[in-house]
């Protein structure tokens, strides 16, 4: 019992990483109906970024301040960098591209996602690099369960950057414009709406979770690489999948269940299977509910 | 013909799909503050008008001014701004959200925010949203949609939805209204309600309405000037009575299928 509720514990604050690369997936889905394969990438982007700021902020004059500080700044950072990040590239790969049949979009996101790989190796070097340690990791226990500081910093970053993306996108204006955009580009289009700003706006808002993510990560699992995009962005857009795509609450669940069904077959079968277990799901999810968790069917116009 | 100062001018427009000349040569003069009527058989690209005219088509040639100034080459958001509004023959409300949410959409986009303030927003943003969302309550007010303020608009009856569609329109402040089949699918009794509406837009709010209609006795009951449209011509243009009279007129519509009501 104690194993299982400890691999849950591990295997929600994984799965709160995946839930926030998926949310970038599941809304310029919503939005472009675009599988934005290079986003996974952007995630090792935000990284490697906040690898270089957390050296920076260790070694400068700010390293006698609070580490809790250091974290806020490379968080900020890196998310503010990836925002960039994910404006240029919508601008400049995606935006051509609008009035284009869709696959020559998806087929631009594989390129993208390719050239930010070997981008990757030629200026950040391929071998793995050790993330600054920006918190010093301390256990805790409550009652069976041991989890680190760094679990429930991951936890609450991801609470508390998902009810900020909830706010936005149900509060704001700009959250108004984004769900009406994801309805229909024409309608909104025709009422006002200057449609290729929502849009911009939805790749900065995802590049900069995404970018939360590769910090998160970092933390969590201090090995960095230029290609760690590849296998989280496939989980992240499994989880995007699985709780139906373009729906933001199920890309947060999908995120969820599919950390811990990670750690759960690490734990109980077999740490070979961590990755093959995405695509039994993804296989499942396709087979017997295409929609995902949360989709709806898409009924043609007649 | 004395017209008045023109709010929407057609020269000479032209546009084809392919092979298919969409429209061909259409000149048509729209005074400020007139209720004008566009007529003409299934496919006489009375549609296509207003698309080329709210930027969702660009003509191959020929003017489109609005208000004195080329509208041609704007997009819809642009066109929308400058003061046109429209609604749809087939519904286009976002369904899954609700009424509410519909005009706040619409009206939003009148109050410029740069991405970094919607993030960073402060009081000024909640008072901004409190004036909002009362102005959003008095379209629906305006035309009778308060009850239904929190009801998806996917789930509102269909006669609700195109009021709701023309409180949209309205709520991104135009000075132009076109309205696409506004009576299609009502009842004769929410037709003349719907008539009362048109003219009260032109008389409480001083807006031109451009209004595509197949209902005749909707067209001849509120319009002040009918254009007919055929094959992507403009085959007449005048009074509605003299319009019922027009030879050509009655040509276009008996050469066609029988007409539906």
């Amino acid at each position: 019992m104690s194993q299982f509720v400890q691999q849950l514990v591990n295997g929600l604050s994984l799965g709160a990483i995946y839930a926030l690369i998926a949310l970038g997936y599941t809304m310029v889905y919503g939005i472009l109906r675009l599988i934005n394969f290079a986003h996974g990438d952007v995630y090792m982007v935000g990284a490697f970024v906040g690898y270089y700021l957390g050296r920076l902020v260790s070694a400068g004059a700010a390293s006698s301040s609070p580490s809790v500080v250091n974290f806020f700044l490379v968080l900020g950072g890196s998310m503010a960098a990836c925002a960039l990040l994910g404006w240029v590239l919508e601008r400049s790969a995606y935006r051509p591209l609008r009035k284009a049949p869709r696959l020559n979009a998806l087929i631009t996101a594989i390129g993208i996602s390719l050239l930010l790989e070997n981008l990757g190796q030629l200026v950040f070097g391929a071998d793995p690099k050790d993330f600054p340690t920006l918190v010093e990791r301390t256990s805790l226990s409550v009652g069976i369960v041991t989890f680190s500081n760094i679990q429930l910093i991951v936890i609450v970053t991801a609470i508390v950057l998902m009810l900020g993306l909830q706010y936005i996108v149900h509060r704001t204006k700009m959250g108004t414009a984004m769900r009406a955009v994801s309805f229909s580009h024409d309608a909104s289009g025709l009422m006002g709406i200057n449609i290729h700003r929502v849009i911009s706006f939805t790749f900065v808002l995802g590049s900069a979770l995404a970018a939360a993510a590769g910090i998160l990560v970092g933390l969590y699992n201090p090995k960095i690489d230029p290609l760690m995009g590849i296998m989280p962005g496939l989980k992240a857009f499994v989880a995007a999948v699985l709780g139906g795509i373009g729906n933001i609450p199920g890309a947060i669940v999908g995120g969820l269940i599919m950390g811990v069904a990670e750690t759960l077959t690490v734990g109980y079968l077999s740490s070979t299977y961590r990755d093959a277990i995405t695509f039994v799901i993804l296989v499942a999810v396709l087979l017997f509910r295409p929609t995902g968790l949360f989709g709806t069917t898409a009924r043609a116009k007649v | 013909m004395n017209q008045s100062p023109a709010i929407l001018e057609f020269r000479n427009a032209c546009l084809a799909f392919g092979g298919l000349r969409a429209i061909q040569n259409v000149s048509l003069h729209v005074g400020r503050g007139e209720l004008v009527g566009l007529i003409g058989p299934n496919g006489a690209g009375k549609t296509t008008l207003f698309n080329m005219a709210t930027g969702v088509y660009t003509p191959d040639s020929g003017e489109i001014l609005f208000e004195g100034n080329g509208i041609g080459s704007l997009a819809p958001h642009q066109i929308n701004r400058l003061g046109i509004a429209r609604t749809f023959q087939n519904i286009r409300l976002w369904g899954q959200m609700t009424v509410l949410d519909n005009i706040r959409a619409a009206m939003h986009q009148r109050v410029s925010t740069a991405l970094w303030q919607v993030v960073a927003s402060g009081s000024a943003h909640a008072i901004d949203e409190e004036r909002l969302l009362e102005e959003a309550r008095e379209f629906l007010a305006y035309l009778d949609l308060t009850r239904f303020e929190l009801e998806y608009a996917k789930n509102l009856p269909y006669g609700e939805q195109r009021r709701l569609e023309i409180a949209r329109a309205l709520a991104t402040h135009p000075k132009l209204i076109l309205l696409d089949e506004p009576a299609a699918g009502m009842n004769t009794g929410e037709k003349v309600k719907l008539m009362d509406l048109i003219r009260r837009l032109q008389s409480e709010r001083h807006l031109t309405v451009l209004l595509i209609e197949h209902d005749m006795k909707v067209v001849m009951g509120v319009c002040e000037r009918v254009a007919v449209l055929d094959h992507g011509e403009k085959i007449a243009e005048g009074r509605p009575e003299e319009i019922q009279r027009h030879p050509q007129v009655i040509e276009a519509y008996l050469g066609e299928a029988p007409a539906t009501t």
